[in-house]
């Protein structure tokens, strides 16, 4: 009994012993102090923009720097707008991260292999890696998924909707707010147009998406034509919010047709929203019942200064 | 070995397995939101029009609430809900530093309970996302009615008293809840803080908030997360050390207790034991604030980690 007693409270003591060494280690991690720096190195260097990418010399000495090295690559990527790609991509190459990437991605599980992936979005994709990503995009972690898929879009730009439109599930939203984030860096040259007239869910959301992050007005007819012609509710409900962002009038006879078709909580939560927006009541009593429309009057009256006082 | 030896260790060592779990769910969240956060950045819109208003109750301190107030999120409010004769310098306080206007706050008749006297906003841009709500002193779940009937977004999320929310809290949330597998949920729970995120319309269609509204949310509509979203912040250092002493005499005691009734060596796995799970709530509290590890967070996770059976009262 008492040696039972003493393997476990030895046990329970070296688990406690490198837990609390853990939460110590977490506050100043080596490699992030690395990453800095590497951020720092390649920040300064592409704000120098040298005229021989060749004799840039950032060098990554073992395994921590060289993982350092492509999280401070991918912060920089995923964080600045038409910066110097070449530079960096001229880097990752001198160190051989791409192969690095790919050789642990393969080891990986969950959500490190995710992380791996995601980095791979910012790194050029190594040489016949392209299929081994298409491997993980059917996988069944949603993470490694959305993952590969956005590594595989930065690999291929140009079968970009090729790839989404292969997908055999539906991408959320947040999903395709990092697919458009992959756009604004300027890796995914799509326009919005054939994605709104395609049949696919995922193209048409992400054509949406788009118009919304962008503020693309012109692209009101295309949104009507959805809101006409479409079946899926969750289609038609993105395409009037995406009406209401851009702040289009939503009078027209065949999206109060629509609205009268949604369930009284979308209709109740888009009341709201429109009161958030800014529409004006009038604007709002067009489109919703009586009911519905004392109850957005109320919302809207209280972005209104109070002159009588009770 | 005796009976009663062996049931004292076996039982210990589910208190060890369990704790040992929590950690893993715990780093597994963490590890996950860390890789979803990252890209949150670079993301400048809202997430599906997933909206989430924080809705407080008790709530004065000028500096909880702009610690509120500092979340990026797009489509994101803090409503405060105070009563202006009773903390009367506070609101006069909370209502010179944002510039609070009254405005018009005729009621909506969602909920009997949520009366409100008067209803500010701020004039200044900055802290437009903040609402000050005037109500004579209630119960919590009556301010939080009063709360829910000005909110404009569809999620709510209660906070108490000396409650932060933790980095990206906010922004890992309306993940989940955008996701279209979570379209209908009702409740989102967060076992790591003991935090909740209710939906707005079923808040009112089970008549608004009250300590047992957790047991009328069908298992299906509720999902969990082992992420902190929320922290405690403490008092202050001399209750801190009044509570440190107090645990150390009353465990020390415990422990005594138990030497001298079932053996010194149940005793020392039972320290061990502890001494396990105290380390593991350090560890759990300091993974998403790695700064904040008040004692109140760690009792909290030590809570969580001993707690078997899933809260039957929400209570804030």
């Amino acid at each position: 009994m008492n040696s039972v007693i003493t393997i476990y409270c030895l046990t329970l003591c070296t688990l406690s012993i490198a837990l609390l060494r853990l939460s110590r280690r977490r506050r100043s991690s080596g490699r992030e102090i690395a990453r800095m720096q590497y951020s720092r190195q390649l920040t300064a260097l592409l704000l120098q923009e040298p005229d021989d990418i060749e004799k840039v010399a950032i060098r990554a000495h073992n395994a921590r720097e060289r993982m350092a090295l492509t999280e401070a690559i991918y912060t920089i990527m995923s964080h600045s707008y038409g910066c110097d790609i070449q530079l960096l991509r001229h880097v990752a190459e001198c160190n051989h991260l791409p192969q690095m990437l790919c050789r642990r991605t393969r080891w990986a599980r969950g959500a490190r292999r995710a992380r791996l992936l995601m980095l791979q979005s910012a790194i050029p994709a190594a040489e016949n890696a392209t299929e081994e990503l298409r491997r993980y995009l059917n996988s069944r972690d949603s993470d490694v998924r959305i993952s590969a898929l956005l590594a595989t879009l930065a690999a291929t730009p140009t079968m970009a909707i090729r790839t989404i439109s292969a997908l055999e599930y539906e991408l959320s939203p947040f999903d395709l707010a990092r697919i458009i984030s992959l756009l604004r860096r300027g890796l995914l040259p799509i326009a919005y147009e054939p994605l709104l007239a395609d049949g696919n869910n995922n193209l048409q959301m992400l054509g949406m998406a788009i118009v919304r992050s962008f503020g693309i007005e012109i692209a009101e007819k295309r949104l009507h034509q959805i809101i006409t012609s479409e079946r899926n509710p969750a289609i038609v409900s993105q395409a009037i919010y995406t009406l209401s962002s851009l702040g289009r009038p939503l009078g027209h006879t065949r999206i109060r047709e629509r609205l009268a078709a949604m369930p009284s909580s979308e209709r109740k939560a888009l009341c709201r929203h429109l009161s958030v927006e800014g529409y004006s009541l009038g604007a709002v009593r067009g489109i919703f019942t009586e009911q519905e429309s004392d109850y957005a009057e109320v919302l809207i009256n209280s972005y209104k200064r109070a002159l009588a006082r009770s | 070995m005796t009976l009663s030896d062996s049931i004292s260790l076996l039982l210990l060592a589910f208190l060890s397995v369990a704790t040992l779990r929590q950690i893993i769910l715990a780093e597994r969240a963490t590890r996950r939101q860390a890789l979803l956060t990252d890209d949150v950045a670079g993301c400048c819109e809202s997430v599906g029009f997933v909206g989430c208003s924080i809705i407080c109750t008790g709530v004065s301190e000028m500096g909880q609430i702009r610690d509120l107030l500092s979340e990026e999120y797009d489509r994101y409010e803090v409503v405060v809900v105070l009563d202006s004769t009773l903390q009367s310098e506070a609101f006069r306080e909370i209502v010179a530093h944002f510039r609070m206007i009254r405005v018009n706050d005729t009621q909506t008749g969602e909920l009997p309970s949520a009366s409100i006297a008067a209803l500010y906003r701020s004039r200044q841009r900055s802290f437009r996302r903040l609402i000050l709500i005037d109500r004579r002193a209630s119960t919590p779940y009556d301010d939080l009615d009063a709360a829910l009937s000005v909110a404009s977004y569809g999620y709510l999320f209660p906070i108490g008293h000396n409650t932060r929310l933790c980095p990206r809290a906010i922004e890992s949330v309306v993940i989940a809840l955008a996701e279209p597998a979570n379209s209908g949920v009702e409740m989102l729970h967060s076992v790591a803080s003991g935090s909740y995120i209710f939906q707005r319309e079923a808040i009112i269609r089970r008549g608004g908030f009250s300590p047992r509204m957790l047991r009328r949310t069908t298992p299906f509509r509720r999902i969990s997360t082992h992420l902190p979203l929320t922290f405690r912040t403490d008092d202050g250092e001399g209750k801190n050390l009044f509570r440190c002493a107090i645990l150390f005499c009353v465990g020390m005691t415990l422990l005594i207790t138990e030497g001298i009734l079932l053996g010194w060596g149940i005793a020392a796995a039972t320290a061990a034991t502890v001494g396990f799970i105290v380390a593991a709530a350090r560890y759990a509290a300091r993974l998403n604030v790695p700064t904040n590890c008040s004692v109140r967070m760690r009792l909290c996770h030590i809570k969580r980690i001993i707690g078997i059976f899933r809260p039957a009262k929400f209570i804030i």
